[in-house]
């Protein structure tokens, strides 16, 4: 058994991480800003589960909720950095106040978590810290560059964060899902107010701006999460669904194109022996 | 002629690509903290060469730079985001101030000067924004995460950039240099304040009192330069352009470990799918 903590666990990946993990018995640390929506969790596992709000861009209540699991459950062994949303808007019309509260939320706060949560886990040698970006990340949309770059932030801080901790025997993992069928699109989504005529039609504000269903099952993503992190040699970077799959390799395959091609270039700019 | 407009003109690559520029005839609008440091550079090419005082994170003055390139030379053919710097800390060691000061100058300071000068090059159909990030983003280090994190962030921007303004007739692109004989690891490297013992082993080693590597770096800065002009002359110019034979070999195995890692985890991310319409029936 561990003690896991998840934020944003109200709904979404969250929502499903957090019923799965109390259902195989584990103790959870379940926050969200409103504690209203997680609330009956308790009262289902009223042993194995603590609510607590915590609003990310807020560092005593996080302060506040690593206490608290630490002085019920006596440290938390899985941190899962879940909460986020997304913002929509060309780089151009992106503002700064709004850009300003993405970052806050998507990775000042989770670093924020992290680093109220390193003390534990290290004092005691153990833990594992996951960060859930997502492959847009990866492949960006037009429209999605702010939201991209606070992913890709994390990203970057989380292979550097691995390569300090391994040593200390913790873990980080960063996950990154396709598609869920969530409420991202709807509840978890900004936008910028500016919208600027020449960006309408690339960011596909013209027209029918009907959306196929999203492939991603959240239990079924919340069971794969579960898997891995309690695989004795764990994945620094995980995928979830086919279309994660599919935007890795493509994005995989135009770096690799762009270092191949130029390669000569590249070589060029070595100072003479 | 062109007219470019490159930030942290004063040492290192932004200095060695303003004189590229500035010796085959385009104009430059170069900026930097201070424009002592670009003095010799305007004395050599008065007529070409304007000095700008830019602290990319000072919103009026990424303004004012803007204007004044653009009333001097008629507006901004190729922009530069080359100021930059690095921060050594582990990420449980870094400050909250030190870190957002590092945000600032990487990543929300080089977007502002591309919002600045986007009217205009959507105006003329015409332009290039040129960021310089580093073979640290795809690859990340012990002590670098933030600085990680900043470029990270400031390509993912460019790559979604990319994407909404080409069809303007605009393009991006990001730059990879390698290790260069620049100041990069002296001037330019900031360390935390906070110091702990737990990270002497991987951070510890590379904060910059332990830095070993400055002044011995292969890639030659004039050479990045020529390389750079060389490739925004290119009608083919890639996305993404490394420097350096260090470069190619770094990413190359960045990208392979990433590929066999997901790979390997496939047959579990293959797992969260809904069943398909097909499957049902």
């Amino acid at each position: 058994m561990s003690t896991w903590l998840i934020t944003g666990a109200s709904s979404g990946l969250g929502r499903a991480l957090a019923e799965h993990v109390l259902n195989a018995g584990h103790n959870l640390v379940a926050t969200a800003r409103n504690t209203d929506s997680v609330d009956d969790l308790v009262n289902a596992y009223p042993d194995t589960a603590l609510t607590t709000i915590l609003d990310v861009t807020e560092r005593a209540s996080i302060d506040a909720a690593v206490t608290a699991a630490q002085e019920r459950f006596g440290g938390i062994d899985v941190i899962v950095n879940n909460a986020g949303y997304g913002y929509t808007g060309a780089v151009e019309e992106g503002e700064n106040d709004a850009v300003a509260r993405l970052f806050a939320t998507n990775f000042f706060g989770p670093v924020d978590l992290i680093k109220a949560a390193l003390p534990g886990m290290r004092d005691r040698g153990t833990g594992t810290i996951i960060n859930v970006s997502s492959v847009g990340a990866r492949v960006p949309i037009p429209g999605g560059g702010y939201y991209a770059a606070a992913k890709a932030a994390i990203e970057g801080l989380s292979g550097s964060l691995r390569q300090e901790v391994e040593p200390l025997g913790l873990r980080v993992m960063v996950i990154e899902p396709g598609s869920m069928r969530t409420e991202f699109r709807g509840r978890s989504a900004d936008h910028a107010d500016t919208q600027l005529e020449a960006y309408d039609k690339v960011l596909g504000r013209t027209g029918d701006k009907a959306l196929g269903p999203q492939r991603g099952d959240p239990a079924k993503a919340a069971a794969a999460i579960v898997r891995a992190v309690e695989d004795p040699e764990p994945p620094g970077l995980l995928l979830l669904g086919t279309d994660a799959l599919g935007g890795f390799h493509a994005a995989t395959r135009a770096a690799t194109g762009d270092v191949e091609q130029f390669e000569h270039l590249t070589r060029s700019t070595d100072a003479t022996l | 002629m062109s007219t470019w407009l490159i930030t942290g003109a004063s040492s290192g690559l932004g200095a060695a690509l303003a004189r590229t520029v500035l010796d085959q005839g385009d104009n430059a609008v170069v900026t930097a903290r201070n424009t002592e440091h670009l003095q010799e550079l305007v004395d050599a090419y008065p007529h070409t060469a304007l000095a700008m005082a830019l602290e990319i994170s000072d919103h009026d003055q990424v303004v004012t730079a803007v204007q004044a390139g653009t009333e001097r030379f008629g507006g901004i053919d190729v922009l530069v985001n080359n100021a930059g710097h690095g921060y050594r800390a582990a990420v449980e060691e870094a400050s909250v101030g030190e870190v957002d000061e590092l945000f600032a100058t990487n990543f929300f300071g080089p977007v502002d000067l591309i919002k600045q000068v986007l009217p205009q090059m959507r105006e003329r159909r015409a332009g290039t924004i040129i960021n310089v990030s580093s073979i640290g983003a795809p690859r990340s280090n012990p002590a670098s995460g933030y600085y990680t994190a900043t470029k990270a962030a400031l390509e993912g921007v460019s790559d979604a950039l990319n994407r909404e303004v080409s069809p303007l007739g605009i393009r991006v692109m990001v730059i990879e240099p390698g290790a260069f004989r620049t100041d990069f690891s002296g001037r330019s490297l900031k360390p935390s304040q906070t110091v702990i013992e737990d990270y002497a082993e991987t951070a510890g080693k590379r904060r910059k009192e332990n830095d070993t590597t400055n002044g011995t770096q292969p890639g030659d800065p004039a050479r990045a330069a020529q390389t750079i002009v060389d490739t925004v002359q290119r009608k083919d110019a890639p996305f993404r352009l490394l420097l350096g034979s260090d470069a190619v070999s770094i990413v190359s195995e960045e990208l392979q470990g990433r590929l066999d890692e997901i790979t390997e985890w496939a047959p579990l991310s293959v797992t969260t799918d809904f069943p398909t319409s097909e499957e049902h029936a």
